[in-house]
């Protein structure tokens, strides 16, 4: 049996486009800031502190030496990972590990991404192997509009409902003080935007955001003693599917990444009605048809059901089932913490703490996702209570 | 804790200068296989973790473990990647085990110096603000520090060649080393200066290779092998990041890492309970200091011990007996070979370098300018 | 201390360059060896589970069963369907070379006639209103003396009429 964890503190710093004044060092100790009051806990507390970005971004190899002066890490146990857009759930679960092993009580981690440093669409077109698909791959967005082609074929689902989903977002994004973009778009606003990468427009991908967050980890016996709010991790799970086949059904029966993790976190969790058993979804959606499409993929709803959800207004802030009510990745991307800040954003909703982003419904369980890589998911279920 | 975490089997490629017929991933791949074969287990069917350990500067790749989950049969397993030295994947995989949410893991690292130029990595992880423009990189940083080294406590050049003689001279035994040679002190000084007092045999050459272990809960560890090694203690710790924030002639991460896995081992006094040392030594000098941060021997004592003979293969605690870095072991599989090298040793095969009757080894792993992170671990076999 | 006006204080600017020399292994040399000196793309056949793969694997992702058997490889393509493409209209840094990408740009998730998992390469249309999943698509491979044993060999793929 695991020792169980806890979120204790949470802290990030506003996501902006620039932030002029601020070095990649200060914007994590800002995060780490913020994480520790929120814990009311001092960086002396932590038997380790965990950094999470990718490298190639910034340009600096090691960096979670680099900055260990303003992560805290210095003097201090402390790990790096570095697996793409699950950077941040992976930090969240590597805490886990930490603290389940027995090893540690109380850790530290960590996620950042200062975008305005580097350039990071030819940094992610270096996924691929340099022998054969490099070339063919710009970007992320090159690969996430080749799914949507797909979703918009497979589903039914028009460019109108991806439009839709990022109007959802604007609304959401204007409530959350610490989202990078707060401009509230129309559905018109989002179709005339100029195009990017087909069927993808400049709106219905996310930003190139900076910022950094952080979170407390605790064991349960420290939990209960210096929270009065802990947020429980109940479970997560870590899923790669092959490159080039199944998550395009050739052959076989679609079976992607988010698929199998949604049926293995439910099936562990006793969870047969997902949009009722679990609260709100903040969920790991880095262009506009990633709601609709991965809320299938996770099992949530059935096939080609997810853009009608989109047109009923069931997965807004204040609707049946609310998901990214912090106006999600669409609307702030620092890779290294986006996913992290999935984990943070869940946790608040169930603490009741996220201001006037909160929903209305009582948030008892919550899901995060990451996804990263071409086909890595992370899904991690949140919970009020420990059992 | 679950039980205790038990490595199973372990396997390597043998390192070489470059490996010019293989692909990166076919050395992941030669790794893999022959881990399972060891371990005598079904990569699809009892896997059910990766982690791997590489650095996407290295391999010039964002997410360097991409091709890796496709390589070791990953297809919707779980894969995660630790970005560091192979040391720190080793212990994130005993932390899947300890953790009860694994019962087998498979852990690998790969690393081919040679497909590009290390040096400009080595400057990108200085600070870009202050110092990555003084054109620093491990070396010349490696070169302050056994300058420092040198004056507070007076240990010489003599000394540190000494240190590439016994590790090179090691090697001669291991058929996975790259650099085996006999030489002489002498022969040592007398080679390339690098930057001064270092030359450049003095220096780990650039290495391609790979390196796995499977990593299994104490019961099933149990079932696959009448001798598993056991990981009885773990420590790591960060270093000052700026040369200048710190005093070179110390490693205090490291005594802190090495204190923290000593107390969880329950080892009391380190030169006399370990009956062998793996410790990852870019530069000669690195050896006599990491000795002294493990606690093997007292401040400033590091030139003494070498002097000793204690450290010999046939001495009373031998250090690199497989010819440590020296012979050649790329950046982050580093660690991991440490590893390796002492479970086979705990295991008795570990070939014609076999220290007779161990039965406690550390190994260690670090990375960075001057060691910047390290990572200890004691490995005992046998036990309750 | 913050400045009172938000504005950088000052820049570092750094060009970081890496140069790479990687390795194509056995594998994937041999398919090159074949588009170059044949013309033709080869899939890889799984002995166990039977599935081919173009590009290449050296073994199997769902059964690790090694393909590396020269007698199972297979010749499939040159012509495919196309399952999903995606086409820049902006242009990109490209990490390969340093230069900006020319757009437009379409590029095509590809199933070669034949083969089980997909390859991903450049199409020669470009109007989006033309491109539509699942339609024909055919290689063009660059004749014999232009070929250099790299992914370049196929120039792009063109759409054909079936």
């Amino acid at each position: 049996m695991s020792n169980r964890v806890a979120i204790v503190g949470i802290g990030q710093t506003t996501h902006s486009g620039r932030r002029p004044y601020v070095n990649d060092g200060e914007l994590i100790y800002d995060a780490v800031t913020k994480a520790l009051a929120d814990a009311d806990l001092s960086i002396n507390d932590m038997e380790s502190v965990m950094l999470g970005n990718m490298d190639l971004f910034e340009g600096h190899s090691l960096n979670d030496a680099m900055l260990n002066l303003y992560s805290g890490a210095a003097g201090k146990p402390g790990f790096k990972m570095n697996t793409g857009g699950t950077v941040g759930s992976m930090m969240a679960i590597q805490g886990w590990y930490h603290i389940a092993s027995g090893l540690y009580d109380l850790c530290l981690v960590i996620g950042w991404e200062k975008h305005d440093e580097g350039p990071a669409t030819p940094a992610i077109s270096t996924i691929t192997d340099p022998a054969v698909d490099r070339p063919f791959l710009v970007g992320a967005i090159g690969g996430l509009a080749t799914v949507s082609v797909a979703y918009m074929q497979r589903s039914g689902c028009k460019l109108e409902h991806a439009a839709m989903v990022r109007a959802n977002a604007s609304q959401a994004a204007a409530r959350n003080p610490n989202a990078h973009m707060r401009e509230i778009y129309s559905v018109e606003d989002v179709m005339k935007a100029r195009m990017v990468m087909y069927p993808l427009n400049l709106l219905m991908c996310c930003p190139t955001s900076l910022g950094a967050c952080a979170l407390v980890l605790a064991s349960e016996s420290k939990a209960k003693k210096i929270s009065k709010k802990p947020v429980w991790m109940k479970d997560h799970v870590t899923v790669h599917v092959e490159y080039g086949g199944a998550q395009f059904g050739i052959g076989e029966k679609r079976w992607t990444s988010h698929m199998e993790a949604g049926a293995k976190l439910f099936k562990r969790n006793n969870i047969t009605k997902p949009m009722k058993e679990t609260q709100v979804f903040e969920m790991y959606d880095p262009f506009a048809f990633a709601i609709p499409m991965w809320l299938e993929d996770f099992l949530i709803c059935e096939p080609s059901e997810g853009w009608k959800l989109i047109e009923k207004g069931a997965l807004k802030l204040e609707g049946e089932y609310p998901v990214s009510p912090s106006g999600g990745v669409l609307c702030t991307n620092s890779i290294g913490d986006s996913a992290l800040l999935r984990v943070a954003e869940a946790a608040l909703q169930i603490r009741g703490d996220a201001g006037e982003h909160q929903v209305t419904r009582e948030v008892k369980q919550a899901l995060a996702s990451g996804f990263g890589g071409s086909f890595w998911s992370d899904l991690l279920l949140l919970s009020k209570t420990m059992d | 804790m679950a039980g205790r975490a038990g490595i199973v089997a372990a396997s390597m490629t043998k390192f070489e200068a470059a490996k010019p017929y293989q692909h990166l991933m076919d050395l992941v791949l030669e790794v893999t296989d022959k881990v399972v074969e060891a371990a005598g287990i079904s990569l699809k069917d009892d896997v059910e973790a990766v982690i791997s350990c590489s650095q996407d500067h290295w391999d010039g790749r964002t997410i360097s473990s991409m091709p890796i989950p496709d390589i070791v049969c990953s297809h919707l397993k779980d894969e995660s990647k630790v970005a560091g030295d192979g040391a720190y994947a080793a212990l994130y995989g005993a932390m899947h085990i300890l953790s009860g949410d694994n019962k087998l893991v498979l852990v690998v690292s790969h690393c081919a110096e040679s497909h590009t130029d290390g040096t400009m990595i080595e400057n990108w992880s200085i600070d870009h603000i202050f110092h990555r423009m003084l054109g620093l990189d491990y070396t010349i940083g490696g070169a302050m520090q056994a300058r420092r080294y040198m004056d507070k406590y007076k240990v010489t050049p003599e000394q540190f060649a000494k240190i590439v003689v016994k590790n090179k001279g090691n090697a001669r035994k291991n058929v996975y080393a790259q650099e085996a040679m006999e030489l002489t002190v002498d022969q040592v000084l007398k080679s390339r200066m690098l930057a001064d007092p270092i030359t450049e045999l003095q220096k780990k050459p650039v290495s391609d290779g790979a390196c796995a272990l499977i990593i299994a809960s104490e019961e099933v560890a149990k079932k696959l092998t009448p001798n598993p090694v056991w990981i009885t203690g773990a420590g790591n710790c960060y270093e000052f990041h700026n040369p200048g924030d710190r005093d070179l002639a110390e490693c205090d991460a490291l005594v802190k890492a090495a204190k923290k896995a000593y107390k969880m081992a329950g080892i009391g006094n380190p030169a006399k309970d370990i009956d062998l040392v793996e410790l990852s030594e870019n530069y000669a000098y690195q050896e006599m200091l990491w000795t002294e941060g493990l606690g093997l021997c007292g401040k400033g004592d590091g030139g003494k011990l070498i002097d000793s003979g204690k450290t010999q293969i046939k001495g009373e605690l031998p250090v690199n007996p497989s010819g440590g870095l020296l012979s050649g072991i790329p950046v982050t599989v580093a660690g991991m070979t440490r590893v390796a090298e002492a479970v086979w040793q705990l295991q008795g095969k570990a070939g014609e370098h076999q220290v007779q009757g161990a039965k406690r080894a550390v190994v260690h792993g670090c990375d960075g300018l001057c060691g910047q992170m390290h990572c200890v671990l004691v490995l005992e076999k046998g036990g309750k | 201390m913050k400045p009172k006006v938000q504005e950088e204080l000052i820049y570092l600017d750094m060009t970081l360059k890496l140069p790479f020399k990687w390795r194509t292994g056995e594998t994937m040399g041999e398919f090159f060896r074949e588009l170059k000196e044949n013309g033709i793309l080869y899939a890889n056949q799984c002995p166990t589970c039977g599935r081919a793969f173009c590009l290449p694997k050296t073994v199997c992702t769902r059964d690790h069963t090694r393909c590396t058997e020269r007698s199972k490889w297979i010749p499939v393509g040159p012509k495919g369907t196309l399952v999903t493409f995606f086409m820049a209209e902006q242009s990109f840094l490209l990490p390969t070379t340093g230069e900006m990408l020319k757009i437009p740009f379409a590029v095509g998730i590809i199933l070669l006639d034949g083969a089980m998992v997909t390859l991903q390469h450049q199409l020669e249309e470009t109007d989006t209103e033309k491109i539509k999943p699942f339609m024909r698509v055919e290689a063009v491979i660059k004749p014999k003396e232009e070929r250099k044993g790299n992914i370049y060999d196929i120039v792009h793929f063109k759409t054909i009429n079936e």
